[in-house]
């Protein structure tokens, strides 16, 4: 994805977190409400890009590069788990902290070898620890026959921690995110008992991260999606 | 107290261990490997006898001063070099003081530059080391390079780096011509075959030139961190003595070389910047295996250019291991 789209998701993400802050303030009025939800979730891969390695030719005065291969460098698709905590700061403003953990692989595809090497792809898994706080605004709900539909978008910024394998190397970056999703929970204004505190739970987030793994101070974008089941605690 | 020279021609490691980028030179002192390094400004002087045609011994005073300032430029190195002006002296004089300069060497047709040392091998320290520019080559020291002459600064930087304690680099490609070999492409100034008359791409100290001095001299403060990676090259089953295993840095585009150096095919590369690497294994044969090992009997030269099935990461400090690699005949 090309660079305005993830400007957007910090504007985005940025805006969500000042209507978050103006609701602070209000938060006594609001009736507490603590939400948790666990979802299994996809986090998508995306490519780090071309790079050739190369020296230099002997041409005078400055040499002309002479390449030793090619690769072209990308993060994989993998699966993930994701821990969401939302706080209820007012009627429909939730600010929550979420806790992501997946597992990718990256992968180097070698290319083009001086000697004529046959191509090969080379790869490590990289495991991503994210923690992320922002805020999520409900959207008025859908009615169903049995229970309620809530939609809603969120957006924020995070934390990411990129563990390469056998824990030989942690790489660290930031995280913007924005997205949407909904909610299914029962129609009970006050629950009671663990099944009418159950929700489910269905999120899409387009990710802008910057450092961490790469080839170059790119910013990348990518999109997580995920499911699962929370539960109101009060 | 005792001596031995060590010429740079010849240019033995006579002590490589696991931990060495690149070739460094070293001595076997009571047993016990024994890397060559500086313990602190090195002082040296220049010649101005014996000067090569149209050079005249300002111009290499000054071409000497702009190689050490490279040297010295190095951010992850504490390096530092003292001037201690002209001398009437030669470089081949055995006068304890590091002295560079011009000597006719007719002799040696294909060598432009000649380092040697003298070496205390009661405690492997330093006596003194000095460099001959053949003044029966052409030279240059034009600011833009000058095809009439081989640009020295280039070429001092080379001598430099050998003066400092490194060895050479294979990184580079070659063809064999006539009874030499052309240059393809150098990725080293420590690589053993000079730019041709005209370049000035020698005057660049590369990745591999900036881990090798890096690891030798970090600086007092510990420097900005630094890794490395370490495995064997194997081939049925039996380690590969004399392969030449490059890490390429995904995110810098650092290539920086080593050596398997020993029958077990024991290998490492310092001096990395933390992060992700690609790491390909070559046969030694861009170069004079001579170049780079004493005793060439055992160097297995018969295999195909072979890649680390993974890629390789170097942590902060402290070196990876187990980044083994099996060739095949080619």
């Amino acid at each position: 994805m090309s660079a305005p789209t993830g400007s957007a998701v910090r504007a985005i993400a940025a805006g969500l977190l000042c209507v978050a802050a103006l609701a602070l303030p209000r938060a006594a009025a609001a009736q507490p409400r603590l939400d948790v939800t666990v979802s299994g979730a996809w986090w998508d891969g995306y490519e780090l890009g071309q790079r050739r390695a190369s020296i230099t030719g002997p041409q005078a005065p400055t040499g002309a590069a002479v390449t030793l291969f090619d690769t072209g460098v990308a993060i994989l698709p993998g699966p993930g788990a994701e821990l969401r905590l939302g706080w209820r700061v007012f009627r429909g403003v939730y600010a929550e902290a979420t806790g992501g953990l997946g597992v990718n692989t990256i992968e180097a595809r070698i290319t083009g070898d001086i000697e004529q090497a046959p191509a090969i792809t080379v790869s490590s898994t990289l495991t991503q620890i994210t923690i992320e706080g922002g805020a999520l605004i409900e959207l008025p709900p859908l009615r169903l026959s049995v229970g309620n539909l809530v939609p809603f978008v969120d957006g924020g910024a995070g934390y990411l921690r990129q563990v390469h394998e056998q824990r030989v190397l942690i790489e660290t970056g930031r995280t913007f995110y924005a997205g949407a999703g909904v909610k299914w929970r029962s129609a009970v204004s006050r629950p009671k008992g663990l099944v009418q505190r159950l929700a489910v739970r269905a999120d899409a987030r387009l990710v802008s991260r910057s450092d961490g793994v790469d080839v170059d101070d790119s910013r990348r974008n990518y999109i997580t999606v995920s499911a699962g089941v929370g539960v109101r605690l009060f | 107290m005792n001596r031995a020279i060590v010429l740079c021609a010849a240019l033995v490691a006579l002590a490589t261990a696991p931990g060495a980028a690149y070739m460094r030179f070293g001595l076997t002192i009571n047993g016990t490997n024994t890397i060559l390094r500086w313990p602190g400004a090195i002082p040296y002087r220049v010649s101005d006898a014996d000067l090569a045609e149209g050079i005249s011994a300002n111009a290499l005073d000054q071409a000497l001063q702009r190689a050490f300032g490279a040297w010295e430029s190095v951010a992850s190195a504490n390096v530092r070099f003292t001037r201690q002006g002209f001398t009437s002296g030669r470089p081949s004089d055995d006068d304890s003081s590091n002295v560079f300069g011009f000597e006719r060497r007719a002799d040696l047709e294909r060598t432009l530059a000649v380092t040697s040392y003298t070496i205390d091998i009661i405690n492997g320290a330093f006596v003194e080391a000095d460099v001959q520019f053949n003044a029966a080559q052409p030279w240059s020291v034009a600011e833009g390079g000058s095809t009439t002459g081989f640009d020295l600064q280039a070429v001092a930087q080379h001598e430099i780096g050998h003066v400092l304690g490194l060895g050479h680099s294979a990184i580079g490609e070659t063809e064999v011509a006539g009874t030499g070999r052309r240059l393809i492409a150098s990725g080293a100034v420590m690589f053993p075959i000079a730019f041709p008359r005209g370049s000035v791409e020698g005057r660049t100290l590369r990745s591999d030139d900036i881990a090798g001095v890096s690891d030798l001299y970090r600086p007092p403060s510990g420097g900005p961190p630094l890794g490395g990676l370490s495995g064997h090259v194997r081939r049925d089953g039996h380690g590969v003595f004399g392969a030449h295993v490059v890490a390429y840095g995904l995110r810098g585009g650092q290539i920086v070389g080593g050596f398997s150096i020993n029958d077990d095919g024991e290998y490492a590369i310092s001096g990395l910047e933390p992060g992700s690497y690609v790491v390909r294994v070559e046969p030694l044969d861009d170069g004079d295996v001579e170049s780079f090992f004493e005793d060439t009997r055992h160097v297995d030269a018969d295999f195909g250019v072979t890649y680390y099935s993974k890629i390789a990461v170097a942590p902060r400090s402290g070196v990876a291991t187990d980044i083994d690699i099996t060739v095949r005949a080619r």
